[in-house]
């Protein structure tokens, strides 16, 4: 396939992508719907200038890749053609994570119901994005799978919804429980094990330009079998793990400083062990939501 | 004695699970487990308390190494 | 307006920032993508703030102006600490520490420094010095970050500095010199004849003075071997002459020919001058425009476009075979030919694996800026309760 270019309008980025993998332009079709622009419009003011090509040299021939470009930065090692999207998906969140410093960005999942958001910061594995894709189908508004973007000396967090990332065994499982659900090629063998984008639901991406107010940050852990444990986590440590999951800490400086303690108190931060989702749906909404002002 | 040197941002967490600082020029954070009240007692009365808690000497000069606090004359005392 | 940007645009932008008005939101957005990959989006915010059109921008155009401005800002505030930890590390070890470029524009608060990042410090020693400082850093923490035996190799037989050493905890890199240039190319100056124009900007802070700074850094741009972001350091050379008077060049034309650079100071000229319509006094002008017709044709064909940004999204010419001639010069004048072949053998080795496997087998090299870490160095230093 010839390069081609396309645009991807998701609010409050505009991004302009060059690909001639026709895999990529077949999944960002199916994840984005409406906000995938076939036609480029010069006249569009975008924010970041993306691509993802094949690798030249010999191993195209029997091994093609995938190379992905922010300006003429390229973070990451070349991957297998198949995981391309994936890739695209990947640099798309380090671009913004390395640019973006109007949002204080913590690396978690963001869900709102009845206006109130609670942040899900977790290191892979610990289930986060099965949580988050069930959730999301299960009447929270998903606002994020990986990235929440606070604005710097408030509790608002903005939104900026993209497919939810769902890894090895959650792949079936989300297959099975949302059945209506839009979910991209798979991706297999990546450094994350096989992966698979799901699209996020149409309500989320309407309401893609509605901040919501943080109200909780919870910490999940994953464990097989598990009764739900419930553990309250006191402010410093709270801090501390949400300073560690900021991408942008260091270049913010002072104001991320102030925005995360500031933050810290004035929400409630718990960790939780689970494995019953729907468990922890009724605790979030419950003890959490319903329970803030 | 010491103080906290210039810029640093420190935020004690209102439900006295301890206190953050955080250095700007070298973007470290930092958090101990002790109250505001406590940490300023120690830094006021640094020879006393590392007199009866020899580990606190250690976080004395681990906050200075890292540039957070520095050693200052003591003001003049009474006594 | 043309939604297509041409390179002249982008000139005409730095030096009349105030045409930045006349852009649409759509050609605005292109011009920060370019400027953004030509590392110099921090400098164009800056003279946008000076020139008081910043705050009548869009608001997405500020807000990527603003970006790039603040990484810059915390690179400048962190680089205080990260000299004056450098100074106290080498203080018994060094004869002289020079702090060079870069970090050098920012310690000397010249408007140079100002939306400029970079991505290592670079500082200069004694050649006698250099085992000592290099222990004495890597006591404190830094390590080495030579990739390979060979790479390690190269650097202490043929380059004029130890291999790039990053900080274990801050992640900032460092290189540590002891000439401007490769020891092994006969170029290489007697480096005292460059230390003598240094000059205490601070207590124990040594830096080059200025024409000795331009001095250096048209020796650093003209003997290069990768122009890719070369127009961040045109305009680096603008800026140092920019408002000078004419002595300021005399000094530097004279410190060039002293340590035998006068032809890369020419050319520094020419092209400020050329490309960046920059006046000089005669002197200055007379230096630049010094070469025979023929070489002086051959250059400008090749330096007129090198140095000036590429990009997917500005008009012009394809220029991959200047470039790839810019790069030539600038390998062959850095090593003399029997080097070069040993340079190259083994290198080109290296390449084949690459053009075999795929070019990317081995870790790319990202560029970041040398303060600007991805996530928080946090680190619970949990004390115990009194």
């Amino acid at each position: 396939m010839k390069k081609r270019s396309f645009q991807l309008f998701l609010s409050p980025f505009v991004f302009q992508i060059q690909t001639d993998i026709e895999l990529v332009l077949e999944n960002a079709r199916l994840m984005y719907g409406e906000r995938f622009k076939e036609r480029v419009d010069d006249e569009q003011f975008v924010d970041y200038y993306l691509s993802i090509v094949k690798s030249s040299g010999v191993r195209h021939f029997y091994k093609p890749q995938a190379r992905f470009f922010c300006d003429s930065r390229e973070p990451f090692k070349p991957l297998r053609l198949n995981q391309a999207f994936a890739m695209l998906e990947w640099g798309m969140n380090w671009t913004i994570a390395s640019h973006e410093l109007q949002y204080c960005i913590v690396h978690s999942g963001v869900l709102e119901k009845d206006g109130k958001a609670i942040l899900f910061p977790a290191p892979p594995g610990s289930g986060k994005s099965t949580l988050t894709a069930f959730l999301a189908n299960n009447g929270w508004r998903l606002l994020s799978d990986e990235m929440a973007m606070i604005l710097p000396q408030t509790n608002q967090v903005i939104p900026f919804v993209r497919p939810i990332c769902l890894k090895n065994q959650s792949i079936q499982l989300a297959k099975n429980w949302f059945s209506g659900a839009k979910f991209s090629s798979i991706a297999r063998d990546t450094h994350k094990g096989d992966v698979i984008h799901m699209a996020p639901n149409s309500s989320a991406f309407k309401q893609n330009q509605v901040p919501a107010k943080i109200v909780g940050v919870v910490f999940p852990q994953y464990r097989p079998n598990a009764e739900l444990a419930i553990y309250q986590l006191d402010m410093a440590d709270a801090f501390m793990q949400l300073a560690q999951n900021t991408f942008n800490f260091r270049v913010l400086g002072n104001s991320s400083f102030t925005t995360l303690t500031q933050l810290i108190e004035t929400i409630q931060s718990f960790e939780i062990h689970y494995s019953d989702l729907e468990e922890v749906e009724a605790f979030l909404r419950e003890d959490i939501i319903e329970r803030s002002s | 004695m010491f103080t906290l040197k210039k810029g640093m941002q420190l935020h004690p967490f209102s439900d006295q699970s301890g206190l953050s600082i955080y250095n700007p020029f070298t973007t470290e954070i930092i958090t101990l487990r002790i109250t505001l009240t406590q940490f300023e007692s120690l830094l006021l009365d640094s020879g006393k308390a590392c007199a009866e808690h020899a580990e606190l000497h250690h976080v004395l000069n681990d906050l200075s190494e890292k540039g957070i606090i520095e050693a200052s004359p003591s003001p003049a005392r009474s006594s | 307006m043309n939604a297509r940007l041409s390179v002249s645009d982008l000139v005409t932008l730095f030096l009349r920032p105030e045409s930045v008005l006349d852009y649409s939101p759509s050609r605005l957005s292109k011009a920060i993508i370019v400027l953004r990959e030509q590392r110099v989006l921090g400098r164009y915010c800056y003279r946008f703030e000076q020139a008081g059109v910043l705050e009548k921008l869009d608001e997405r155009a500020q807000r990527h102006l603003n970006n790039a401005m603040q990484v810059a800002l915390r690179q400048k505030e962190q680089v205080f600490t990260e000299v004056e930890n450098l100074i106290k590390t080498l203080k018994s070890s060094a004869e002289y520490v020079i702090f060079l470029k870069g970090t050098a524009y920012t310690m000397c608060g010249a408007s140079i420094g100002e939306g400029r990042i970079y991505s290592d410090i670079d500082l200069l020693v004694p050649k006698g010095d250099l085992t000592n400082c290099e222990q004495r850093l890597a006591i404190a923490g830094w390590i080495s970050q030579a990739v390979n035996d060979y790479d390690d190799n190269y650097y202490r037989k043929w380059a004029h500095e130890i291999p790039p050493m990053a900080h274990g905890q801050t992640g900032t890199v460092i290189d540590v010199h002891h000439n401007i240039v490769p020891v092994i190319s006969k170029a290489s100056p007697n480096i005292q004849l460059l230390t003598q124009y240094k000059e205490e900007i601070a207590p124990n802070i040594f830096v080059l003075n200025a024409p000795a700074q331009l001095v250096h850094a048209a020796i650093h741009l003209f003997r290069n071997e990768d122009y890719r972001a070369s127009f961040r350091d045109l305009t680096d050379l603008y800026l140092m002459m920019e408002n000078q008077p004419d002595d300021f060049f005399e000094q530097a034309i004279y410190i060039a020919s002293e340590i035998g650079f006068k032809k890369e100071l020419a050319l520094a000229l020419r092209y400020v001058h050329q490309l960046l319509c920059l006046p000089l006094p005669a002197k200055a002008l007379a230096l630049a425009q010094s070469q025979t017709n023929i070489k002086q044709s051959v250059n400008d064909w090749i330096f007129s476009s090198v140095l000036l940004p590429q990009h997917d999204l500005i008009e012009q010419s394809h220029t991959p075979l200047k470039h790839t001639l810019a790069m030539m010069r600038g390998h062959f004048l850095k090593m003399p030919l029997h080097i070069l072949i040993y340079h190259l053998t083994v290198k080109s080795c290296r390449g084949i694996l690459e053009s075999v496997f795929g070019e990317h087998i081995f870790t790319p090299k990202d560029e970041m800026p040398a303060l600007q870490g991805g996530q928080a160095q946090g680190k619970s230093g949990k004390a115990k309760t009194p």
